[in-house]
């Protein structure tokens, strides 16, 4: 029995004509499509119409862009081959509808057989047309067994919003800044650990006064030898004090108060007046940082090694008193420990004493053998002139110059009492050296000229003619320079 | 009648028809989120008592299981990250059924002024005129902008891309399509299967 349907909106007729399995039964669905026609008024004159393979067609493309149109996302047609109808947006508010010309069409009119049919419609006219397909669907009296279920599209067939170069470039920028860093810090060394040096007991120190006889067999001892009571180590140091060792054992110095001048029995000595005008600045800089407090029961002298920069670079005590009294002195302070303590120093030194007094001065001198024999202090030792200069102007000239250097260079001259040198001149008017004409110790807050213009070295070479003068810091503030031996007749 | 089973909770035979679909967690993706939402203010754009009649379709559908009061309605809307007062929370399968049902309700009551705007636009972008000629249109528009602007943060990246009129006419003529779709006999399953498109697996 032959079966029509239709579909009616505005804009949209789908007219399907087909038979019913059952001839009896005016209510048995539609099993087969003989024939389908969609009118579209408006916008196409003749009806689209085909069988079957129209009717599918039709209804895939419909729904397919429908849902595009409803996501704004692609439905991909499952069909690998050209699917016979086709939606494609337009422009503006419009779609096209485009039908591949049927093969058997083809050969029914071969006028229309080439070109596809291609129609232009409206959103509403679209949207009829989509609700006719959805009609049909939904009705289940007709072509039951068409169905279409409705899919989402799959993540796999959405082209990603961003370019694959924009996503990746967060992930490069991470694993190439990774690789900067580590090239970067491949060239930094790892970092060392220094473990803390331990302080030096006194035992150490009692090793290491024999330092100054290197053949002792103390010297070779370790510095931090840890038997400080063990009598047999003391028994091996014999320091160049008057006081006996074993007592400077049982008399232990606070820790780390005292270094050792083993290292610097091989440094060699600074000039003679090198060694004048670091003593000057270090009585200074002793006096500044002592406060006396308390003060030492008696005067104390400690030997001590200092650099030509003034750095003192080992000390030692110098009796018993001296020892108990090092924590309370600027000494440890002032010390510079050294890193390697075995390694001997290369520098030049000057080998000073300096000694405290109870009533709170530091006198600072040369060191010698004896405390007796420190008559030196305040200058450089002269030699007997080889070549003396006898010419009258020149004495004249040197002597002027000299004056007039020192005045200039002489700043502070808010001292006590007058305070004579003799002054060694070479020819060209370099201080070759000097020497306090009295051996009384510098007051320390005196700041004299004489140091700073010391030509270094220059005390080495009596070369050629020299002149010895009479200077005079005077007490109104004047300098006074006269020939050591008069003027020449 | 002795009741020994828990009583089963039925749920309303609209929100049957809509499969959920084949994700890994049960929560409404982004996309999703935003479109329902973008779809309801077009609704009310369309219709000035538009809150309202989303609370008497939710009555009517009998969807007051998934959609409480006014103020979950709100809830839910602003699960769209556009919104000026976004919500953490997520939107599940059931409330987001329960939207599109009411979208689809909504928007078939409204299939005549919905046709007449299209129509409108059609003829008015044929003779190349703005959509100011058309008074429906320009009120719709109007209104819909009113509404975006008035709810979305506007520091937001996908809001700042809608920051001029013509940009935001567009977008309300997209969601006018939108709305077209969903008044026909599958609109609502058509609605619900777009949401996630893209996304499944």
């Amino acid at each position: 029995m032959t079966i029509q349907r239709q579909y009616t909106l505005p804009s949209c007729n789908l007219v399907l004509e087909g038979l019913s399995t059952d001839d009896g039964d005016f209510s048995a669905p539609m099993a087969v499509l003989m024939n389908a026609e969609c009118h579209l008024p408006g916008a196409a004159e003749k009806p689209l119409s085909g069988g079957r393979e129209f009717l599918e067609g039709l209804v895939a493309a419909v729904s397919g862009y429908a849902q595009q149109l409803l996501s704004g996302i692609a439905h991909p047609l499952n069909t690998e081959e050209q699917p016979l109808i086709q939606l494609k947006p337009g422009e503006g508010p419009y779609h096209h509808l485009i039908m591949r010309a049927q093969a058997e069409a083809a050969h029914d009119s071969k006028l229309e057989a080439v070109s596809p049919q291609d129609i232009r419609l409206s959103t509403v006219q679209f949207f009829d047309l989509l609700d006719a397909v959805d009609q049909f669907l939904s009705d289940n009296q007709t072509l039951p067994d068409l169905v279409l279920p409705l899919r989402s599209v799959s993540r796999r067939y959405v082209r990603p919003e961003e370019p694959v170069a924009k996503r990746v470039a967060p992930a490069m920028i991470g694993a190439s800044t990774l690789a900067a860093a580590a090239i970067t810090l491949f060239f930094v060394p790892p970092p060392q650990f220094e473990p803390v040096r331990e302080e030096s007991s006194p035992a150490a120190e009692a090793t290491s006064e024999t330092t100054t006889n290197a053949s002792q067999p103390a010297a070779s001892d370790p510095p931090s030898a840890p038997d400080a009571s063990d009598p047999a180590t003391s028994a091996l140091a014999t320091p160049d004090s008057t006081t006996p060792a074993p007592a400077t054992v049982e008399n232990p110095a606070p820790e780390g108060a005292i270094t050792d001048l083993e290292r610097l029995a091989d440094a060699p000595a600074l000039s003679a007046a090198e060694q004048t005008a670091v003593l000057e600045t270090f009585q200074q800089q002793l006096q500044q940082a002592w406060q006396a407090v308390p003060p030492p029961p008696e005067a104390v002298s400690y030997r001590i090694a200092v650099s030509g920069q003034g750095d003192i670079l080992g000390y030692k005590y110098e009796g018993d008193a001296a020892l108990a009294y090092a924590e309370n002195t600027p000494l440890p302070g002032l010390a510079y420990l050294p890193v390697d303590q075995t390694e001997s120093v290369q520098e030049p030194v000057a080998q000073l004493r300096a000694t405290f007094t109870p009533e709170g001065r530091v006198q600072v001198e040369t060191w010698t053998a004896s405390p007796t024999d420190a008559a030196q202090a305040g200058g450089v030792s002269l030699d007997p002139i080889v070549e003396p200069i006898d010419s009258s102007s020149l004495l004249g000239d040197l002597n002027e110059n000299l004056r007039q250097t020192l005045a200039e260079s002489w700043n502070n001259r808010d001292i006590d009492a007058d305070l004579a040198f003799r002054v060694r001149l070479s020819q060209q008017g370099d201080i070759i050296g000097y020497k306090a004409v009295d051996s009384e110790p510098l007051d320390p807050s005196v700041s004299l000229p004489l140091a700073a213009l010391v030509i270094r070295g220059g005390s080495q070479t009596n070369v050629g003619a020299q002149a010895d003068f009479k200077v005079v810091f005077a007490e109104e503030g004047v300098v006074e320079v006269s020939p050591w031996d008069g003027w020449p007749d | 009648m002795a009741v020994d089973a828990p009583s089963i909770q039925l749920q309303s035979p609209l929100l049957d028809s809509l499969p959920a679909p084949e994700l890994a967690r049960e929560e409404c993706p982004r996309r999703a989120r935003i479109q329902l939402d973008l779809l309801l203010l077009a609704v009310e754009a369309l219709d000035l008592n538009g809150s309202e009649s989303m609370l008497a379709a939710t009555k009517e559908l009998g969807l007051t299981e998934q959609i409480h009061n006014r103020v979950h309605l709100w809830l839910l809307r602003s699960t769209n990250p556009m919104r000026r007062y976004s919500q953490r929370r997520s939107l599940n399968f059931a409330e987001a059924k329960a939207l599109t049902v009411i979208l689809s309700a909504l928007a078939r009551r409204q299939t005549v002024l919905i046709r007449q705007l299209m129509l409108g636009y059609q003829q008015l972008s044929e003779k190349g005129l703005s959509p100011d000629h058309y008074f429906r249109l320009a009120e719709y528009l109007q209104r819909f902008r009113s509404h975006f602007r008035s709810r979305m943060n506007p520091r937001r990246a996908g809001v700042i891309a809608y920051s001029t009129d013509e940009k935001l006419d567009e977008l309300a003529i997209t969601l006018l399509v939108r709305l077209l779709m969903c008044t026909g006999a599958r609109g609502a399953q058509r609605l619900w299967s777009s949401l996630f498109d893209g996304e499944v697996a």
